[in-house]
């Protein structure tokens, strides 16, 4: 059972510290630190994996605390590592995941997640999560990455799923102030769904910085963080196992394809 | 000012003619003289545009395009031809002396588009390409902002061309379309992405197929561009969208640079209407200026000061050219080099 959380850093650091002490209380929440107590009761909850020192990864990934990350964990290591999944709890992909029936015979899918976030890994996650529950498992996928060196990273990738509707999906790291975009379509004969971040209008403006104002009165990580505290078990629900595992192999899979001439197999 | 350019609109099949038509009486740089069509519905809507503009009896009206082709009061011609008659329409155009402005895509295949540019060019004629999405004002400035330097390098280009699923007749007929989607879409955001860039797309990877209707030609599609100065371009080409979607389609970016973000929407300058009565659907109506226009202006201005036109039949061949690319790659699953213009 989960009984204390340390907080990895990032720009959802309050955010994900707020979660946490929503679930635990909040003299059991407490920001990472390099000598922090790893033990088994412990979750670490990190924004990105590749954003810590090495050392202190590798000090993770070989104790018993469990870890909590928005970038799947490359496998290798014998760790308790579970990678989040607060979009498909709430939210736009949330609610597209749930209405989808009626689409009919599917034509396309896309999920676009441009981030301020340093590193690729969180938009490159968000985007590849998002479209795998709205478009199921990927056939085949084709990408590039942006060449490295630039003032920001990104990668764009187009392929098949098993149902042979087209697949395009695109994250950028490290955007402008103010370009921050999640865009999702999904397609089919019988009509279609869409969210666009740009038409939400719901949000405080101050000092130059714009702040949205929430959709839901719990976020869909404080409820991520309440579920994962209520167990003994930390893991998906049988519902999101699937698709979780999907994406797993499509995020895999993308990055694979980055490099290559010809499109990836899954 | 000097004299009007005298023009003839060769084919209402491609149906942007009727917009080109508007364009060309609404320019004082430009005399249309002649229209040709030999199909007599399509020819009748075009007579009728013309009565309502007052055209009517100023205007030859043609079932014959070689009647244009005859004619010695012509400079120039607006070919709107189903896409396999581009090739034969402009050369015999070319023959005559005549300049060209010709709709994408160029042809249906590149030894076509080959034989129209140079075709034109031993006949020292003009041959533009219609692309008259470069004449429309966010993206001309869009262009000039990146021109400025003020963004810093392109890295990144994102385009959709997307249409509801109606487009009929020829469109979807590949014998004289040469294909769908892919066929009539990547060329607008090919030649966006090149011209922004000032960059040649070297690689293309395409995925596609008729996903949204049991037609023979593909509707939907998705493809990566990787282009010379290194910038990555993708373009949504398809005609997927519903037909009762909120707009008839779009053309729509987000250009990531060093410095910053251009996104625009071509269809986004709108007011938003919605009447109490059920039976009206909503709606939106434009306020942008017309993109047409622009295209035709530019074209007049072209021929009559010598200087080519904004895009040239070089444009229009380097579209074709990754439209061949996208296609095999759709073959192959794989990353297709793109043939360069020798």
């Amino acid at each position: 059972m989960i009984r204390r959380a340390l907080i990895g850093p990032g720009a959802t650091g309050a955010e994900r510290r707020a979660a946490y002490a929503d679930a635990l209380g909040s003299g059991q929440v407490h920001w990472l630190r390099a000598n922090a107590c790893l033990t088994a009761d412990a979750v670490v909850d990190l924004e990105d994996s590749a954003a810590l020192p090495v050392n202190l990864r590798d000090r993770l990934l070989d104790s018993d605390a469990l870890i909590v990350s928005g970038v799947p964990i490359p496998a290798g290591r014998d760790a308790r590592t579970l990678t989040a999944w607060p979009d498909l709890l709430g939210g736009p992909v949330a609610a597209m995941a749930a209405d989808l029936e009626s689409l009919g015979r599917r034509t396309m899918t896309k999920a676009i997640v441009v981030m301020e976030s340093p590193g690729i890994g969180p938009p490159a996650w968000r985007a590849v999560l998002a479209l795998t529950a709205l478009g199921g498992s990927l056939k085949r996928i084709a990408a590039r990455r942006q060449p490295r060196g630039a003032g920001f990273e990104a990668i764009y990738g187009v392929g098949r799923f098993r149902d042979d509707s087209i697949a395009y999906v695109e994250a950028v790291a490290g955007a402008p102030p103010g370009a921050e975009l999640r865009f999702y379509e999904a397609l089919g004969r019988g009509g279609i769904r869409e969210y666009d971040s740009r038409l939400d209008i719901n949000r405080v403006t101050s000092r130059g910085v714009a702040t949205p104002l929430p959709a839901t009165d719990v976020h869909p990580y404080a409820r991520f963080v309440a579920d994962l505290c209520r167990t003994d078990q930390p893991g998906p629900p049988a519902e999101l196992r699937a698709v979780l595992a999907d994406a797993h192999d499509a995020y895999r899979a993308l990055l694979h394809a980055c490099d290559l001439k010809t499109a990836v197999t899954l | 000012m000097s004299a009007p350019i005298r023009i003839a609109a060769v084919s209402f099949e491609h149906g942007h003619q009727y917009s080109y038509l508007r364009a060309m009486l609404d320019l004082p740089e430009i005399e249309l003289v002649a229209v040709s069509e030999p199909d007599p519905e399509l020819r009748a809507q075009a007579e009728r545009i013309l009565a309502g503009e007052n055209a009517g009896g100023s205007v030859r009206i043609h079932a014959s395009h070689a009647d244009v082709f005859r004619a010695d009061d012509i400079d120039c011609v607006s070919i709107c031809a189903a896409n396999v008659a581009h090739h034969d329409l402009a050369l015999a155009a070319a023959e005559a002396g005549m300049h060209v402005l010709c709709e994408k895509p160029l042809a249906i295949t590149l030894a076509d588009a080959t034989a129209m540019v140079r075709g034109c060019a031993e006949r020292g004629v003009t041959l533009a390409t219609a692309y008259p999405v470069r004449h429309s004002p966010p993206v001309w400035e869009a262009k000039r902002r990146l021109d400025s330097g003020e963004l810093g390098a392109i890295r990144a280009m994102s385009l959709t061309n997307v249409l509801g699923a109606r487009p009929s007749g020829w469109f979807i007929d590949p014998a004289r379309s040469g294909g769908g989607a892919i066929r009539d879409h990547i060329v607008h955001a090919t030649d966006l992405m090149r011209w922004f860039s000032e960059s040649e797309v070297a690689q293309v990877y395409c995925e596609t197929e008729a996903l949204a209707r049991d037609i023979p030609v593909e509707d939907t599609g998705a493809l990566i561009e990787v282009f010379d100065s290194g910038a990555i371009g993708t373009c949504d080409p398809s005609w997927n969208r519903p037909p009762n979607w909120r707009r008839w389609g779009d053309v729509s970016g987000r250009i990531v640079c060093d410095g910053g973000v251009v996104q625009f929407d071509i269809t986004d300058d709108v007011i938003r209407v919605t009447e109490t009565a059920p039976e009206t659907p909503y709606r939106e109506v434009s306020f942008a200026s017309s993109m047409n226009v622009g295209l035709l202006r530019d074209f007049a201005e072209a021929i009559a000061t010598g200087r080519p036109p904004c895009a040239d039949g070089h444009d229009g061949w380097a579209g074709v050219a990754c439209t061949e690319a996208a296609y095999a790659s759709a073959r192959r699953h794989e990353f297709v080099d793109v043939t360069r213009f020798r």
